[in-house]
């Protein structure tokens, strides 16, 4: 069989994901186990934001693969495509596949959520206020924003654990390296 | 009016002589919370740089907070005053199955609390005073205050 080897993902879609894997995992360690003076959580949650930003941005301007309007496919594209994950193949697909697609814009709205319900929260201990709480009615800030912020935080592991368990699926079960074209932005895929 | 009036003095003192209720209670020591929050809201402004140091309002609200720490709260955690038990409450169940780790957290809150009267005379002790004290709450807010 013969293969060839294609560009898939551009320097900015590479660095927005490993510097979002340090930043959410930054992020999400020192909220949970982080110290009750939350300024470092504060940071990191900043950096996740900004990163979601620039990303979203990119999705609109970026390359090819990296363009929404390129990789949320239709109902029908993502029942095809759901057909054929349990074949012991590789997808062969260049950018993200139609499944992938929507997993992945439902991870950055979550993280959106969360960012937005951080930068709001009045947590009312007077010293780990977010910046943007003021500018809320104080039923938001004082009770939803955090509730939000704490559910959403629990829903963003689950999402995180399944992105990552359908990478290990993709790797073991279908024989396809994914995580090296995110690294190398290169991907080697088979030609009939 | 002045009937009424002299009716409420007699009235007054009858009720108060009356055990107190779990929703008095509750009241009470969420009164007591909003009085700490009402000293927090100028030394947490202040320790963070949003509003301007003001050393006699800094000492008079850290001299409030000394001096509420010292009060002795227990009593308005009355049994059968959780959020098991009521609706106007965020009092968790767990301050009453695990009273002694809700009473390190007191611990802590009133030894932050100690400090506050002279740390409060110029912006560089407040920060880490302010910053320390509002960990306590965090802290305690974390195991035992529902969402
Ligand atoms: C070490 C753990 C992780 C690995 C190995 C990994 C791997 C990958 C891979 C291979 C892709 C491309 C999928 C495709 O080919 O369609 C991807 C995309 C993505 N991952 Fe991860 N991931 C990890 C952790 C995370 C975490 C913690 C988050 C979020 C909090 C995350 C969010 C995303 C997002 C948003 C995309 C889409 C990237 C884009 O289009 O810009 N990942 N990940
Ligand atoms: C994606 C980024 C973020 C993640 C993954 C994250 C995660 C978490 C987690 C796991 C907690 C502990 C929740 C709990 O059990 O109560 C937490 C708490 C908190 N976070 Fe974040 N966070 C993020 C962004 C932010 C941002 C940007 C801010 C504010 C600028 C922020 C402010 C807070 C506050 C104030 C709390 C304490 C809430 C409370 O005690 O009620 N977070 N965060």
């Amino acid at each position: 069989m013969k293969t060839r080897v294609v560009k898939v993902w551009d320097p900015v879609v590479r660095s927005f994901h490993w510097l979002l894997v340090l930043a959410f995992a930054a992020a999400w360690g020192l909220g949970e186990w982080g110290p009750n003076q939350m300024t470092w959580h504060f940071y990191f949650g900043y950096t996740v934001g900004a990163l979601v930003v620039i990303r979203l941005i990119w999705g609109f301007v970026g390359t090819r693969n990296a363009r929404f309007a390129n990789f949320l496919y239709g109902p029908g594209k993502v029942v095809d495509y759901l057909r054929h994950l349990p074949d012991r193949s590789p997808s062969n697909w260049v950018g993200h596949n139609p499944l992938g697609g929507w997993s992945v814009l439902a991870m950055l709205g979550l993280l959106i959520v969360q960012v937005v319900t951080g930068l709001t929260a009045d947590p009312k201990d007077y010293i780990n206020v977010g910046p943007l709480a003021g500018y809320v009615p104080e039923s938001f800030s004082v009770d939803l924003a955090p509730q939000i912020h704490e559910v959403v935080s629990t829903l963003l592991l689950i999402v995180v654990v399944i992105h990552i368990g359908a990478i290990v699926f993709y790797k073991r079960w279908k024989g396809e390296n994914l995580v090296k074209p995110m690294i190398t932005g290169k991907k080697e895929v088979e030609e009939e | 009016m002045r009937k009424s009036l002299l009716a409420l003095t007699f009235i007054l003192p009858a009720t108060a002589v009356l055990a107190q209720s779990p929703e008095d209670a509750v009241e009470a020591r969420q009164g007591y919370f909003e009085m700490l929050g009402a000293q927090m809201a100028v030394l947490g402004p202040m320790a963070q740089g949003k509003i301007d140091f003001d050393a006699t309002k800094a000492q008079i609200a850290a001299d409030n907070i000394a001096a509420l720490a010292k009060v002795n709260v227990a009593p308005l955690f009355m049994e059968g005053t959780s959020t098991d038990d009521m609706a106007d409450t965020k009092a968790k169940p767990e301050i009453w199955s695990n009273m002694e780790l809700f009473g390190e957290k007191a611990t802590a809150f009133h030894e932050a609390a100690a400090e506050m009267p002279a740390a409060a005379g110029s912006l560089e002790t407040l920060q880490p005073a302010v910053g320390k004290l509002g960990g306590t709450c965090k802290g305690c807010h974390d195991e035992f205050r529902a969402k």
